[in-house]
């Protein structure tokens, strides 16, 4: 069973993701996180723009911790 | 003939991409930058794929600038950071919202043989709503319902 940190973790990958794929991706990884975001949002009773703004200061630490030299 | 010179050649410093670092002031090159765009976008002067293009990279710089001021920075965002983050996201996502309605209606060149299909850019322009209020949006939403909602994932 996937533990509340995995979803976490697995929305920030997924946000990560999508904002680094090439063009030619973007489409499909953008659909990928927003899938994410909502099945999240809605198992914790959230509305999704609350979930993605929350996360915020989650994803800032996730990409620097991904991009410390 | 020798195609080298066993001379030593003084070594030259390796440039390193990484190496270059954004200062404040690069917020006003991204916003010149998009205000340019904006006037092209304005005036319809050029083909709608070369104002596409313009736009992509105009958000290309906006992204790097933004992942350093806003994301790997050492420090928090400076509340001008923040103030300039808001403005010019706001600004492209305008930009994106009215070439998108134009891309969308666009029959002269099929723009998969320039590599851009609508689904692509469209998401795009999702990711910069998407982003307006993840930073910037929904203010009546409370520190305490931030801390709720973060527990519920994080515990």
């Amino acid at each position: 069973m996937r533990s509340r940190n995995d979803d976490l973790e697995r929305l920030l990958s997924l946000l990560y993701a999508a904002k680094n794929s090439p063009l030619e991706e973007r489409g499909q990884s953008w659909d990928a996180y927003n899938s994410e975001l909502e099945r999240i949002a809605k198992k914790f009773g959230f509305a999704p723009h609350e979930v993605s703004r929350a996360i915020r200061w989650k994803y800032r630490d996730y990409v620097k911790a991904r991009e410390k030299p | 003939m020798a195609a080298h010179s066993s001379v030593d050649q003084p070594e030259l410093p390796t440039l390193i991409h990484d190496d270059y670092s954004v200062d404040e002031r690069d917020w006003i090159a991204v916003k010149l930058l998009c205000e340019e765009i904006e006037r092209e976008l304005a005036e319809r002067r050029i083909h709608l794929l070369r104002r596409l293009a313009s736009f992509l990279a105009c958000l290309t710089v906006f992204r790097r600038v933004e992942k350093h001021r806003m994301l790997v920075n050492s420090g928090d965002a400076s509340p001008r950071d923040k103030t300039f983050h808001r403005a010019i996201l706001s600004g492209l996502s305008g930009m994106g919202e009215m070439l998108l309605l134009e891309f969308e209606k666009h029959t002269e060149i099929d723009p998969v043989h320039i590599g851009l299909e609508f689904g692509d850019v469209s998401a795009l322009v999702d990711e910069l709503r998407h982003d307006l209020h993840m930073w910037h949006g929904d203010k009546s939403m409370t520190k305490e319902r931030e801390t709720e909602v973060l527990d519920a994932l994080t515990k």
